[in-house]
Order: structure tokens, then C-alpha cells, then sequence
């Protein structure tokens, strides 16, 4: 039996960044300060490992506020154990996740 | 920058293609569209959104390829193990079987080597090895004659029919004096000449001599050949077999200054070059981490000496000054090449996992940095595994420590997923 860590630093800032209420990739971006090509691909490779959901707001809404629906992403069960006990391995996002209440 | 989420799109899978664009589409849109409501110029909007662009290309090839397969192959001791022995085998077929380095190692293929000697002109001063010209050695031959036969050789490069060739020219006793059967094929000093001619006595060389000589026992040919006007040249006979021998350990000695020139960087770089902390391993996997270690020095440094001799042409051998390189700065250039080989492997070694030779990975910084001796900061790498850790000390000069390898019991198993393997 062999065992994989589960979560590197970016991808657990980037878990730590839709548990704080980020919502979609743009958003993740202007929040963490990581450039695209580091937020997009982490998040489908969490999302393949289910520990984010993603699902597309209602078009009809979207259209009502005069732009292009969202694709919106929230932390899923197994993401909110991982985001745990990436806290206890990376003590700087502990910090932060303390200093966000 | 919608054409380069188009292009990059012909990276993702069809069945995910039309999702993708709309997420990629959209973002850009809201990208633009928060820019330009915090009154950015037409020129940074651009700007920020062709590099928010570039990422689709990561994401798109991403989408394409299993990335933790990938990781999980970069970071094995089997891509290493593979990347040395592809390094090995291309010197290897490149040099035919590191022949240099072979003849080097093997008995000469003269009769009587120990007869054999080659004749080196010294410049006043600095002391570097020049050419003999044509009437010198004349000269030397009518003065040696009955106690030693000299012959003249060089080589130089040559364009022929649209091909550059190493074309060796010698005088017409050059096989007679060598001992050695010019049908076959044979190994003088270069094994970089193509093809050797030979100078008939009313031909003139392009070049000076380098000096063979055969002296026959209880010879001085050094007195013999002694300039008779008044000047600074000096002469050297340097017994062929010697000069092999010397080339072996001028061989050594580059390898001893690149060990010295890695135990002094250690010391300079204290503490991230202390790659054999393997704390309470079992010694089979003690083992087997050594010979991982061994298994990267061992071909790396074989094959560093095999190209290098045979790129270079020895030129610790060559004595009529017209080698590429002059012998002391080949000595210091193979030093560095070995010292660069040792220190990628130990440095490669340090951070690999004691127990599956993974690489280690997810760093994270320790302690304060304005607390050096209470809790000074380190990086602590772990193996992705579950394994160990390693951790190593940032602040050297305030707190010299070596790296401290730890294995991680079950207790650690949280911070680790299972999966069976």
C-alpha cells in the first residue's frame, strides 16, 4: 500500500481561496495573485479529483446583468477534509485561514 | 485574444472542446470588463488579457494528458536512472566505445614500447611545447644516428571532397620507428586522425614536427640532442609509456580537484549538500539509496572522461603544439566537468525520498526568520509517498546544520491519501 500527499501549496491556496467564497477562475486569479496557467489547470485536476464541483449559473441571469454566463466552482466534502489537513501541513495558509475567521 | 483560445482549443478533447471555449470565452469577458470599470487603458487591458490568454495553453495540453502520471514519472528514480544511461550509451556509440579512453588503458600496440619516447621542445619561460621544424629534426636524426631513430609527425584538419578529415602527415620512417603495422589500423597519440601520409625527403611539410623517437637502451638522447648554440629551448624525452601513465594521473588529479572543489563548495554552501543523512534507514534500503548514488556517479563520470578525451584528442599526449587545447587548462576543464557531474548527483541525491528514491516535493518554510537561534527558518521537503521528510536548514552561516532526514511513521498517514499500489 502506497500513499500519495494529497494537495501541493498552490492547490491547497486555491481550495482555501473558493472555500473563502471566490467563486470562478477570473475571481480565483484576482484573489490569489497566480497567474492562469497555474489557477485553471489546478482546478480541473481538483475537480477530476472531486475535491471542487463546478456547475454554470443560470443563463437567464446572466443575461439579465449583460454578460456571459459563469462557470462557478465550490468546495466539495472531500475538498473541505483535504483543505484541513493541508492547513496542518502549510502553516503560513493556517495563518490566513485564522486571520479570515 | 478569442483566436488564441481557439487555437489553444485544438489542444482539449472534442467531447470537452464547447465547454471549455464558453468557460474561456467568459472569463476573458469579465477579465476586460473589470479592468476597464477601474479605468485601465485600451494598451493594459490588451496587455493583462493576451497573459491571461497564455494560460488556456497550459490548461488545454493539461486537459489532454494524465499531469499527476506525468509528475509521478518525472519525479521517479526510473527517469533519472534512464536519462544517465541515455547520456552513457550516446557518448558511448558517439566516441566507438570511448576509444580513447580504451587505448589509454591498454597495453600500446608498438613493438618494444618501452623503446618509445616522444621528443618535446620547450619554449624559455612559460615552458609550452613548440613545434620541431624540418631541419631541426634532421639535424637530431644525423646527431642520434646509431643510438635512437627520430621521426616527425603532425596532423591537421583538411577539406575533402565537401568533408572535413584529420589528416596525419610523417616522416617516411614514422612505422619503422613506431613499430607498429601501417596496414592495420592503429592508434598514435589521436585516434581523431582520419588517415595518415606519409612525407617523401623532398617534401615540405606545412607544419612543424611533433617528435617520435625510438632509443635504443643505455641511450641519453637528451645530452644528444642538447642545443649546441647559446638559447633558453629546452628538451624533454618523455618515455611513451610515461607519458600514458602521466595521462592517467593527470586523469586522477582532475578527479581529486573536482572532489576538493565539492567538499569546499559544501563547506561554503554548508548544510545543502549533506545528501547521505538517511537517519534510521534499514540498511537494505540504505543500500540501495547508495547505489542509486553510485549508479548516477559511476556512468556520468565515465562518460564525461570518454567524450571529453575524445573531443579533445588528448591532449595531454599530443607534442608538437598544435592540439586544441593546451594540456594544464584540458586538466582543469575535465576537473569542472567532474565536479559538475559529482555535484548534480549528490545535490539530485539530497533531495530524493531514503526509502523509494522519489523525488521530494511539496516544500514548505519552518521556523521565523527573525529568530535565528530559537526557531531558525528551514525548508521542509516531503516525499509525496508518505515515507519521510527532509529538512534543511536555511540559515547556515547563524546556525550551521546538516540536513536532517526523518521517516514519517503512521501518525503522519493523515496528510497522506491511500490508494492501493
Amino acid at each position: 500500500m502506497a500513499t500519495e500527499s494529497n494537495l501541493s501549496y498552490t492547490s491547497a491556496l486555491i481550495l482555501l481561496t473558493i472555500a473563502g467564497g471566490a467563486r470562478y477562475g477570473f475571481e480565483i486569479m484576482d484573489v490569489t495573485g497566480l497567474p492562469s496557467g497555474t489557477v485553471y489547470p489546478a482546478l480541473r485536476r481538483m475537480e477530476k479529483a472531486e475535491l471542487i464541483a463546478s456547475r454554470w449559473e443560470a443563463e437567464e441571469r446572466a443575461f439579465e446583468e449583460g454578460r456571459p454566463a459563469r462557470k462557478y466552482y465550490e468546495t466539495a466534502e472531500a475538498g473541505r477534509a483535504a483543505l484541513d489537513k493541508a492547513l496542518a501541513r502549510y502553516p503560513l495558509l493556517r495563518q490566513m485561514a485564522a486571520s479570515r475567521g | 485574444m478569442h483566436w488564441a483560445i481557439r487555437i489553444a482549443s485544438w489542444l482539449v478533447p472534442a467531447d470537452r472542446r464547447a465547454d471549455w471555449r464558453k468557460e474561456w470565452d467568459a472569463e476573458l469577458w469579465h477579465h476586460a470588463a473589470l479592468l476597464r470599470s477601474r479605468g485601465k487603458p485600451e494598451s493594459a487591458v490588451r496587455e493583462a488579457l493576451w497573459r491571461h490568454a497564455r494560460g488556456a495553453f497550459a490548461d488545454a495540453a493539461g486537459l489532454g494528458v494524465d499531469v499527476d502520471l506525468w509528475r509521478h514519472e518525472i519525479q521517479s528514480p526510473r527517469l533519472c536512472l534512464i536519462a544517465v544511461a541515455v547520456l552513457f550509451c550516446s557518448v558511448l556509440a558517439a566516441t566507438g566505445g570511448f576509444a580513447t579512453l580504451r587505448a589509454l588503458l591498454s597495453p600500446l600496440p608498438y613493438a618494444r614500447p618501452a623503446e618509445l619516447a616522444v621528443v618535446a621542445q620547450r619554449a624559455p619561460f612559460m615552458g609550452q611545447i613548440i613545434g620541431v621544424p624540418a631541419r631541426r629534426l634532421r639535424d637530431w636524426q644525423t646527431r642520434a644516428a646509431g643510438a635512437a631513430e627520430l621521426a616527425g609527425y603532425y596532423w591537421r584538419d583538411e577539406v575533402q571532397h565537401g568533408r572535413t578529415v584529420r589528416v596525419g602527415y610523417a616522416t617516411a620512417n614514422f612505422y619503422s620507428v613506431l613499430g607498429a603495422d601501417p596496414q592495420r589500423s592503429f592508434w598514435f597519440l589521436s585516434r581523431k586522425v582520419d588517415h595518415w601520409v606519409l612525407l617523401g625527403p623532398n617534401e615540405r611539410p606545412a607544419m612543424d614536427f611533433g617528435v617520435v623517437a625510438r632509443v635504443h637502451p643505455g641511450t641519453n638522447l637528451r645530452a644528444l640532442l642538447a642545443p649546441r648554440e647559446n638559447t633558453l629551448m629546452k628538451i624533454d624525452v618523455l618515455p611513451l609509456r610515461g607519458q600514458i601513465a602521466a595521462s592517467r594521473i593527470l586523469a586522477a588529479v582532475a578527479l581529486a580537484i573536482a572532489l576538493l572543489i565539492v567538499i569546499i563548495a559544501r563547506h561554503v554552501h554548508m548544510g545543502r549538500l549533506a545528501p547521505l543523512d538517511t537517519g534510521n534507514l534499514p540498511k537494505a534500503q540504505h543500500r540501495r539509496y547508495r547505489l542509486f548514488l553510485a549508479g548516477k556517479i559511476v556512468p556520468g563520470l565515465l562518460a564525461v572522461a570518454g567524450g571529453f578525451l575524445e573531443w579533445s584528442g588528448a591532449p595531454w599526449l599530443t607534442t608538437n603544439g598544435t592540439s586544441d587545447f593546451s594540456a594544464p587548462l584540458f586538466t582543469w576543464m575535465l576537473a569542472l566537468a567532474f565536479g559538475g557531474v559529482l555535484w548534480w548527483s549528490l545535490v539530485d541525491q539530497r533531495d530524493r525520498c531514503r526509502w523509494c528514491l522519489t523525488r521530494l516535493s511539496l516544500p514548505v518554510t519552518m521556523g521565523e526568520w527573525g529568530s535565528a537561534l530559537l526557531d531558525p527558518v528551514g525548508t521542509e521537503l516531503v516525499c509525496r509517498y508518505g515515507h519521510g521528510a527532509l529538512y534543511s536548514g536555511e540559515t547556515p552561516s547563524l546556525h550551521p546544520e546538516p540536513d536532517r532526514w526523518t521517516n514519517l511513521d503512521s501518525t503522519w498517514s493523515d496528510l497522506f491519501t491511500h490508494h492501493g499500489k
